[in-house]
């Protein structure tokens, strides 16, 4: 059978393969990435959440310790 | 000069080598068209490519500077609850103390009322003494 493509064609293609699977490669360390800022994410607000608590609660504390004396 | 080649060709090979020649010139033009495509897209593919291995480094650089915030929050979490237990601890030995020098102070009005009592009753027996004295004075020296 005639082989339509030139060797340069031919190299071209295996560039264009490796590449395409090295991209492969990157958007899969992209999505891993983005798995662990999120997995930071949430304990994050959480831990923010429970800080603005206690800061809250330590104020309550000095308020009625300054109102005591 | 093209109508020369024309004549040329017709002259040496005719209509059937002008098409042969039109025909290698059109495969000529579209191999040459597929071959500029061909590495246009490989050029795209390749900024792609350092595009998206630049994104995974800025990412890289997030996750670690979110791994730190977060370790920095548990920290600081932990240095707040002890905080708000101090001040607690604090508040309630305050408290306790609040509450003896209220009961000493107690004690001590209940003392100087005692006080008072006991130099009132002494102050009524030395007039009394007092007018006992008086009283046998005058009986002596009637």
């Amino acid at each position: 059978m005639f082989n339509f493509f030139t060797g340069r064609d031919l190299e071209r293609r295996e560039e264009l393969r490796q590449v395409k699977a090295a991209l492969s490669g990157e958007l899969e360390r992209t999505r891993g990435l983005v798995r662990d800022i999120d997995r930071y994410n949430d304990p994050i607000r959480t831990t923010d959440a429970q800080i603005m608590d206690y800061l809250r609660r330590t104020a309550q504390v000095a308020d009625r310790g300054k109102r005591d004396r | 000069m093209l109508d020369r080649a024309l004549e040329a060709l017709l002259a040496a090979g005719g209509v059937n080598g002008i098409f042969l020649v039109l025909f290698l010139l059109c495969i000529i033009y579209l191999q040459s068209k597929r071959d500029t495509e061909s590495a246009g897209r490989l050029s795209d593919a390749r900024e792609l490519l350092t595009t998206a291995a630049d994104v995974n480094r800025a990412l890289t650089v997030l996750r670690d500077s979110v791994g730190g915030v977060a370790q920095s929050q548990t920290t600081l979490t932990a240095t707040i609850q002890t905080m708000h237990a101090d001040s607690a601890a604090y508040r309630e030995a305050s408290r306790e103390r609040d509450r003896r020098v209220e009961e000493m102070i107690g004690e001590s009005a209940k003392l100087v009322r005692s006080i008072q009592e006991t130099v009132k009753d002494a102050a009524e027996l030395t007039v009394r003494n007092n007018k006992i004295l008086k009283d046998l004075h005058d009986r002596g020296t009637a």
